[in-house]
């Protein structure tokens, strides 16, 4: 069938989020109208806290919303998260400077860092995700490397993000509502990867036993398998 | 006091972020085993590194020393056998000070300075120390001071005239005093014929609109360097300056042959105590013509 979108090949964007106001302008439009995008991440990464649990990693924080909703939700387990990209940091920053002016009792810590090496010990922490921000890993192989690396033996990691070859009746339900964000979420939808992109990149990093699930637009990358 | 050689020194160029304790002592942390990985002897954090310069509400986030802060550093300390300094504030009681504190490789607290010099505005929220104390250890003899205490050579003076080796600045200055901050540390080295670390916190004072100034230095003085360097130029004071980012940078500085130039070419013998911080003498007022 012929498709309406043309997302077959994988075109990566050359500079993301290179300029801070639109940042900014994306972050509001994130908080305003696209909290649902959310939901089901959030909800999957709170199933998976256990008792005793100490320490989640967030790689590619964005602009900081599911580490900030995550860590107000469990206040005793410090959340670390880590961009390399300078502008979305810094709106990062800016959401947490006013959720703890507002008192959040969250332990939560944003870091500019390179996600191919990311600051943390060896299996150090409990859960590793990240929303929204695999399409633009400068060197995905690496990093997700990494996530293996800094996970704990019996911990999880669980990486979402667009899936390029979508249904595209998702895809169009989606751009329905959006207005002058459609531009920019075809580029990004545009440099998301398809499951079978993701599988590559797996094999790659030497993790052919990590699970690719779909949902909706959504691609979730796991180290063990979930029951969605 | 004790014999030391050539000693590793690691700066750590942290970002302080303001209501952000656990954070900042978590990056704190991963520097200080960085440094100690790269095999450094003594590990300097900045001013305040735990609360950042939250004066206005001390009385909220000073902690006790010793306490937790101090315990955990005393840990870290222990683990690599170095020894570190680190900015805080400091609650005693009903006082509050801006406090470095010294903490050796058996995770003691060897000693404490409250920095002396306050302005104006922080002496509505902070008490000041009244001692510079010197302390032998096996990296040298170490002297402390805090970021505004680098505007009065009365103070790099007192570490002198104590024999400090190393001078460890813990600072947390406002970039708007950087360009007057750069002219007066290699001043304050000249002054002191030793090694000082300039170890600036960055970060943005969410209360006060301003951002740290970072730039950490360290350097040595000139005359010294001159004497051990055949191919010393102007400039080669500084031994390492670092930007505005998030970093450890560790460095050799050599105890042994300071102690030596220092003995060979002392200031002391020149000093003229009995001229200085006396009342202006009354007398005649000379007329010009």
């Amino acid at each position: 069938m012929e498709s309406m979108y043309n997302l077959r090949e994988r075109v990566p964007e050359s500079q993301p989020f290179s300029e801070i106001n639109g940042v900014r302008q994306y972050d509001l439009s994130m908080r305003k109208s696209a909290l649902m995008a959310y939901q089901k991440p959030a909800r999957r990464i709170l199933e998976l806290i256990k008792q005793g649990m100490t320490d989640i990693v967030e790689v590619g924080v964005n602009t900081g919303l599911l580490s900030l909703y995550i860590g107000g939700k469990h206040p005793g387990i410090a959340v670390s998260g880590i961009e390399e990209n300078r502008n979305l940091l810094e709106v990062a920053e800016e959401n947490l400077n006013l959720s703890v002016w507002a008192n959040t009792r969250a332990n939560v810590e944003f870091e500019l860092g390179k996600l191919s090496k990311l600051p943390f010990a060896d299996q150090s922490a409990d859960i590793v995700f990240s929303f929204s921000s695999l399409h633009m890993w400068k060197r995905p192989v690496e990093t997700l490397k990494e996530c293996q690396r800094i996970c704990k033996p019996d911990g999880i990691v669980i990486i979402e993000d667009m899936n390029r070859l979508a249904d595209e009746g998702h895809i169009t339900f989606v751009l329905q509502f959006l207005k002058e964000g459609a531009k920019d979420f075809m580029t990004a939808l545009g440099a998301s990867y398809s499951p079978e992109d993701v599988r590559q990149l797996l094999n790659e990093a030497g993790l052919p036993d990590w699970h690719v699930y779909e949902e909706d637009l959504g691609l979730i990358v796991s180290s063990r398998s979930l029951s969605l | 006091m004790e014999s030391v050689g050539t000693v590793k020194a690691a700066v750590i160029q942290l970002e302080c972020k303001l209501s952000r304790s656990a954070g900042n002592m978590k990056r704190a942390e991963r520097y200080v085993l960085q440094a100690i990985d790269e095999g450094a002897q003594l590990v300097c954090l900045p001013e305040a590194f735990l609360t950042s310069g939250n004066i206005l509400e001390v009385s909220d986030v000073a902690v006790t020393i010793p306490g937790e802060c101090t315990a955990r550093l005393g840990e870290l300390a222990l683990r690599g056998g170095v020894h570190i300094v680190a900015g805080l504030l400091e609650k005693d009681g009903e006082a509050h000070y801006s406090t470095s504190v010294l903490i050796g490789p058996t995770g003691e607290l060897i000693g404490k300075y409250r920095r002396v010099h306050c302005f104006e505005l922080e002496k509505q929220y902070l008490d000041t120390g009244d001692a510079f104390d010197v302390f032998d250890t096996p990296v040298g003899r170490i002297g402390m001071l805090q970021g505004y205490d680098l505007n009065f050579p009365e103070a790099t003076r007192e570490l002198y005239r104590r024999g400090a080796d190393i001078i460890v600045c813990s600072a947390l200055i406002p970039e708007q005093y950087a360009y007057v901050t750069r002219q007066l540390l290699p001043a304050r080295v000249i002054e002191t014929q030793s090694y000082l670390l300039f170890v600036s916190g960055i970060g943005s004072n969410t209360f006060a609109g301003f951002s740290y100034m970072g730039g950490s230095e360290v350097l040595a003085d000139p005359l010294f360097l001159e004497q051990e360097k055949f191919d010393f130029v102007d400039g080669d004071e500084h031994l390492l300056v670092m930007e505005r980012d998030e970093g450890m940078r560790a460095l050799d500085l050599d105890v042994r042959r300071l102690r030596k130039y220092r003995k060979e070419r002392s200031l002391l013998g020149d000093l003229e105590p009995q001229t200085y911080w006396r009342e202006p003498r009354a007398g005649p007022v000379a007329r010009l013509g």
